[in-house]
């Protein structure tokens, strides 16, 4: 969706068109989630955040008004949603709070626009690593479990899991270094240094 | 092996949650770890993003949102309280119909309910558009050089307005009044949603874009009568009677009021027609091969002489300023 689409989009669901809001809905709802998910680390609450940013949408959408883009405001509704449920549930992790912070300041989504290809790629990475490691690797990153939880679910000692999980990153790291020009695009959106959007992200949702 | 790993044993419980054992700030800033956040982010933001199911998340969503779907079928008896509000985007060919219409039918086609009642006739401003507020409290954009005529008050039947040009109607829904929009011999009325409805000049037609819900178009004897949907667009071709419904909305419809202007493969003549008509000014070419040159871009926002210059630099044409507007020459000329 291009600005003026957002515009034309939400002028509809302001004149109460479910079918706009589900197309603005299904837009943005995968990146959305995963900008909830860097800071809730929980696949179904980043889900119901993203549900409860569109749902206040809705109800709200007579009285909303966007001064920047549906998209950013989208975005900025998310992420206050997800901090004030880190609040609410107290796991904050003192690197979630570093994020955070400087998370304040940055106004670049386009890391959550990721192309399907470099999606197809983080995937194989990680299929790729021994049986035990990427068991041990996804329940960290993808269940949010905590080491000794690990351990005792696989029966092995924190040491394992802590060593396994060094072992894991480090070959993701080197395994996605082959698309250097892929995250090279990560690296200079980090540093906000990212430039004019690049659409081509964008279409590939 | 597991000495070499160590420090970074250390910044990945950190990363991950585990520990609270802050690496020091020149190893946060440092390119080894910074690789390690990425991958650890970057395989977040694969599996959030894979995983997330948009399906199941939107039927929840849908549960929510469909009692007050409800409230809103419940408008025809409570109407006020919940009326709808519906966008109307209206453009006529000429004005020459107007000024006929003012000599003669106006007053009977304002006044259904046969008493005598007052007209108010609004032209805007040249350059740029004028906002109306009608009786009924809904509101209309008028395009630059438009008129629009409506009633002091409506009747009580019928809400009737006349429109020459081009204009946005931000209206109040009332099932029970309905309203409708007049243009030359053919009608627009208003079913319940938002809709927009344009005529550029020297097409001879009336163009309908349905954002949502449905209208009705046809003409004045109701030979030819279509319900347009949300997501479509009816032409109606006034020369020949005849309305042609089409499966998608017209490109850059709003864009005269929202300076956003969007082509992609548009031969330039288009892109001339929709621009003179946004701006104002005439556009014209020297040679006509430049007519048929397909032009893509995004303008947002952006001044005439920008976009003109903006054309000329990647067709490689050069451009003039006239009285009234700009020039496009092919360069050797």
């Amino acid at each position: 969706m291009n600005p003026s689409e957002e515009l034309n989009t939400f002028e509809a669901i302001r004149h109460d068109s479910q079918q706009a809001f589900e197309m603005l809905f299904r837009a943005f709802f995968r990146s959305l989630t995963a900008y909830a998910f860097r800071i809730v680390r929980d696949l179904e609450a980043a889900e119901n955040i993203v549900q409860d940013v569109y749902l206040k949408l809705w109800q709200n959408r007579h009285e909303v008004i966007i001064t920047t883009s549906v998209e950013h405001y989208l975005f900025r509704s998310v992420r206050n949603h997800s901090l004030n449920y880190l609040d609410k549930v107290k796991v904050r992790s003192d690197y979630l709070r570093m994020e955070m912070e400087r998370e304040r300041e940055n106004d670049d989504y386009q890391p959550y626009f990721p192309e399907i290809g470099l999606l197809d790629k983080i995937e194989n990475a990680i299929g790729a690593l021994p049986e035990k490691r990427q068991v041990i690797f996804r329940m960290a990153r993808e269940e949010g479990l905590k080491y000794r939880e690990i351990a005792e679910r696989l029966n092995l000692s924190v040491k394992t899991v802590e060593a396994q999980m060094t072992l894991a990153l480090k070959h993701l790291r080197d395994s996605l270094k082959e698309y250097k020009h892929l995250l090279l695009l990560f690296m200079l959106l980090d540093k906000g240094i990212s430039g004019d959007k690049c659409q081509c992200d964008r279409k590939a949702m | 092996m597991r000495e070499e790993n160590k420090n970074e044993d250390k910044w990945i419980a950190w990363l991950t949650g585990e520990s609270t054992d802050k690496p020091e700030p020149e190893i946060l800033e440092g390119a080894g770890f910074s690789e390690l956040k990425r991958t650890w982010e970057l395989t977040g933001t694969a599996y959030s993003y894979r995983k997330s199911d948009p399906d199941k998340v939107w039927s929840e969503l849908k549960e929510k949102i469909q009692p007050e779907t409800k409230i809103v079928q419940l408008r025809r008896f409570n109407i006020l309280k919940y009326a709808a509000i519906f966008v109307a985007l209206i453009a006529l060919t000429s004005i020459t119909f107007l000024l006929v219409r003012n000599t003669d039918k106006t007053g009977n086609q304002l006044v259904a309910s046969g008493t005598v009642m007052k007209t108010i006739q609004t032209i805007a401003k040249p350059l740029s558009y004028t906002t109306i507020k009608l009786p009924d409290g809904s509101t209309v954009k008028l395009n630059a050089g438009s008129s629009l005529k409506y009633p002091e008050k409506f009747a009580e039947t019928m809400r009737k307005v006349i429109l020459s040009g081009e204009a946005f109607f931000d209206i109040i829904h009332d099932s029970n009044h309905p309203f409708v929009v007049e243009i030359n011999n053919v009608e627009i009325e208003d079913l319940g949603t938002s809709f927009n409805i344009s005529a550029y000049p020297g097409m001879d037609q009336v163009v309908v874009n349905v954002v949502t819900g449905s209208v009705r178009l046809f003409d004045k004897d109701q030979k030819e009568t279509k319900i347009i949907a949300a997501g479509s667009s009816g032409k109606f071709l006034t020369k020949k009677g005849e309305i042609i419904v089409f499966k998608e909305l017209t490109p850059n419809f709003l864009s005269w009021i929202t300076r956003e202007l969007s082509f992609h493969h548009t031969p330039l003549s288009t892109v001339f027609e929709e621009l003179e008509n946004i701006y104002q000014v005439k556009l014209e070419f020297s040679d006509p091969g430049i007519a048929n040159i397909a032009y893509t871009a995004n303008f947002d926002k952006l001044q005439i002489d920008d976009i003109v210059n903006v054309i000329a630099k990647t067709h490689h044409l050069s451009v003039q300023k006239t009285n009234d507007g700009y020039v496009f020459l092919k360069k050797s000329e």
